[in-house]
């Protein structure tokens, strides 16, 4: 099963160094001169756009993880009317394919009021469209469902005295969300950071509609350009994938303990 | 002063879906005295820790007041009403060291770095802890940990000390000697502390008094041996000695001159137990009325031979013996009721040997069934 899966990687190193003629009329054939130019070919041409996916993915995880993990604490420790139903909508919105509320999305996002040249009806300008922000806060908005969700189920399912001892230790809210909550949280804050960083890296719709300007454009945009620019250039289009998967391989690297430990929590503690 | 004195105190849990509203503790009152080691001790749901959680502040008051010394702390939040607590699962803070955990509460308090090194390393050493200030909890056994939570608590010099069953999660051996170091601390800090426990050898062994609950109410509250020995109803008679008080159900009878108890009424082959001076004068106005007769273990003895045994010898069967090493506790049968009697370790008695037991009806008691409480004069 694991060979199913990783073949078509395998596949894909194979031709990001094989010639077009080769691609095209010996298609699995070991490469006769291995092209090690099609990487400084691609990177020349992408390097831009995975700096910008980069930086996208990263702020947004940034501070989808900290609100997450803030509103986690809240929904599991702090009691306030209507809790219950505004978790039950959260959740809810679990439930809406996303396909569905694009085009809400993009008009919502356009018609702003009073941003990008809008007025107070959202018209005259183009909103947040073709600006980091539309990208930012879709993702940092949009990403935490899933986020509340995994930090209350682990929050609550820490011991109540840790909280009734930080309280009558002397410690406010906050005091107790900083300095016991979160730290205790880091495994779950780490899958959540994890699935949130591939999700908005691998991202190819939300940009597609929103981003036009080629300097604000991410990987997944540039690399369907580059294809559709340079049809009969395989190797320099599979160079690039391989090297947009370098950030997704390094976070994978640094956050893979604390990923499967927090997932592990998670299905022991419920 | 660090009173502590709880008025009229009650804490009813509103209904919850299909669970009705639930009156955890029904309006109690208790005076806590400067520098006491008061003991909470009940079964399970009797409402001993909610009653803990409303001094702390971390559970809401119904109705009544808490007051700490002179000041009344209904509304004050737990950090202002200078208590410290140590909590069952000792709830230290796993991602802190042993140092950072004990200088938690001083650092919030923004305490001077010089006041927490020194205070930490006053409670490390009372506690030897010295070795271990650099240690994570995970790193600590159960004793270390438990000795970490109560030095989290000594290093704020509180008012008031609460302890809400510390010792559970310990295995017997380090239960008992973390019991003396509780007692000793309590004499070298000299501070009020309250200890919630549902094991009644740490009610009996620590507390200056032992306040015993029931079903959210207080049945008694009076030192260890007091309670031991002049138990004011049938619930704390049946719940402080292990083995509990032997409670006999039947009726006061007059059997010629002498008063008796009768077990069951005489319905059945019941024994009957003449009544001593004292136990007369009681029961003197119930004659024919149900009666309780409440006697210890240790206050059965077994007679040699049923020869030797005199007229006020009661019959029974032996059912079964727990050798103990220092005792045994034999279980016997008489008419309708199964008693223990706490024995020299060199007794033995096979199982249904018939045998004679005497009474000690000087330190025996009756109650009233119907009130449950002990009759006095």
């Amino acid at each position: 099963m694991a060979m199913i899966t990783i073949a078509p990687f395998l596949m894909t190193i194979l031709l990001s160094v094989k010639s077009s003629d080769e691609v095209i009329h010996d298609f699995w054939a070991p490469p006769e001169e291995i092209r090690w130019d099609f990487f400084a070919q691609a990177l020349g041409f992408i390097q831009h756009s995975i700096f910008n996916s980069a930086i996208t993915a990263s702020v947004s995880v940034i501070l989808l993880a900290f609100l997450s993990s803030l509103s986690g604490y809240v929904f599991a420790r702090i009691q306030f009317p209507g809790k219950e139903l505004i978790y039950l909508l959260i959740l809810a919105l679990m439930m809406v394919p996303g396909i569905l509320t694009l085009i809400p999305m993009f008009l919502w996002y356009k018609q702003f009021p009073f941003v990008g040249g809008n007025d107070w009806l959202g018209q005259g300008g183009h909103g947040f469209l073709n600006t980091p922000w539309v990208l930012l806060v879709h993702y940092i908005a949009g990403g935490q469902v899933l986020g509340i969700i995994l930090c209350r189920t682990y929050i609550e399912n820490l011991p109540q005295s840790l909280f009734d001892s930080a309280r009558i230790d002397g410690a406010s809210e906050l005091q107790i969300y900083r300095s016991i909550a979160l730290p205790l949280c880091l495994p779950v804050i780490a899958t959540v950071s994890i699935l949130s960083f591939v999700g908005i890296y691998n991202d190819y719709m939300w940009p597609l509609i929103t981003i036009d300007a080629p300097n604000l454009q991410t990987f997944t945009l540039r690399v369907t350009q580059y294809s559709s620019e340079h049809a009969q250039e395989h190797g320099p289009e599979f160079a690039s994938y391989i090297i947009g998967s370098i950030p997704l391989i390094i976070v994978f690297a640094f956050g893979m303990k604390y990923y499967v430990n927090g997932i592990t929590k998670g299905s022991i503690k419920g | 002063m660090s009173e502590v004195t709880l008025s009229n105190l009650s804490k009813t849990y509103p209904a919850a879906g299909k669970n009705p509203a639930f009156q955890a503790v029904k309006g109690i009152d208790l005076q806590i005295r400067d520098r006491e080691f008061m003991v909470l001790v009940g079964p399970s749901g009797c409402g001993k820790s909610t009653t803990l959680r409303m001094i702390a502040g971390l559970e809401e008051i119904t109705d009544g007041t808490i007051a700490i010394g002179e000041t009344v702390v209904n509304n004050t939040l737990p950090k202002d009403r200078d208590i410290a607590m140590v909590f069952q699962n000792y709830a230290l803070y796993p991602h802190m060291t042993v140092y950072d955990n004990m200088a938690f509460g001083l650092k919030l308090r923004k305490y001077k770095k010089d006041e927490i090194k020194a205070r930490v390393g006053e409670a490390a050493s009372m506690l030897g802890l010295q070795d271990m200030l650099d240690r994570k909890p995970k790193a600590l056994s159960g004793g270390q940990r438990q000795r970490v939570a109560v030095g989290r608590a000594i290093v704020r010099k509180p008012k008031v000390f609460l302890f809400d069953e510390p010792l559970s999660n310990l295995d017997a051996k380090m239960r008992v000697s973390t019991r003396a170091e509780i007692s000793k601390l309590h004499k070298s800090l000299d501070a009020t502390m309250i200890y919630v426990t549902h094991d009644q050898v740490e009610a009996m062994t620590m507390g200056d008094r032992i306040c015993i609950m029931n079903a959210g109410e207080i049945m008694q509250v009076d030192t260890p041996l007091a309670v031991y020995n002049e138990p004011a109803n049938l619930f704390v008679a049946g719940f402080i000695g292990s083995p509990p008080m032997n409670l006999l159900y039947g009726t006061v009878a007059k059997s010629g001159d002498q008063l008796v108890f009768q077990e069951n009424d005489g319905q059945t082959a019941g024994i009957q137990v003449p009544l001593d001076a004292r136990l007369s004068r009681l029961a003197q106005k119930r004659i024919g009325s149900e009666i309780v007769f409440g006697i210890r273990p240790e206050h059965i003895k077994m007679l040699s031979s049923p020869q030797a045994a005199p007229a006020a010898s009661i019959p029974a069967i032996v059912d079964n013996s727990e050798p103990m090493g220092s005792e045994t506790f034999l279980y016997l049968l008489t008419g309708s009721h199964k008693l223990v009697a706490r024995i020299p370790p060199t007794g033995r008695f096979e199982p249904d040997t018939a045998t004679q037991l005497a009474f000690e009806t000087e330190k025996a008691h009756l109650f009233d069934p119907q009130s449950q409480e002990r009759i006095t004069e």
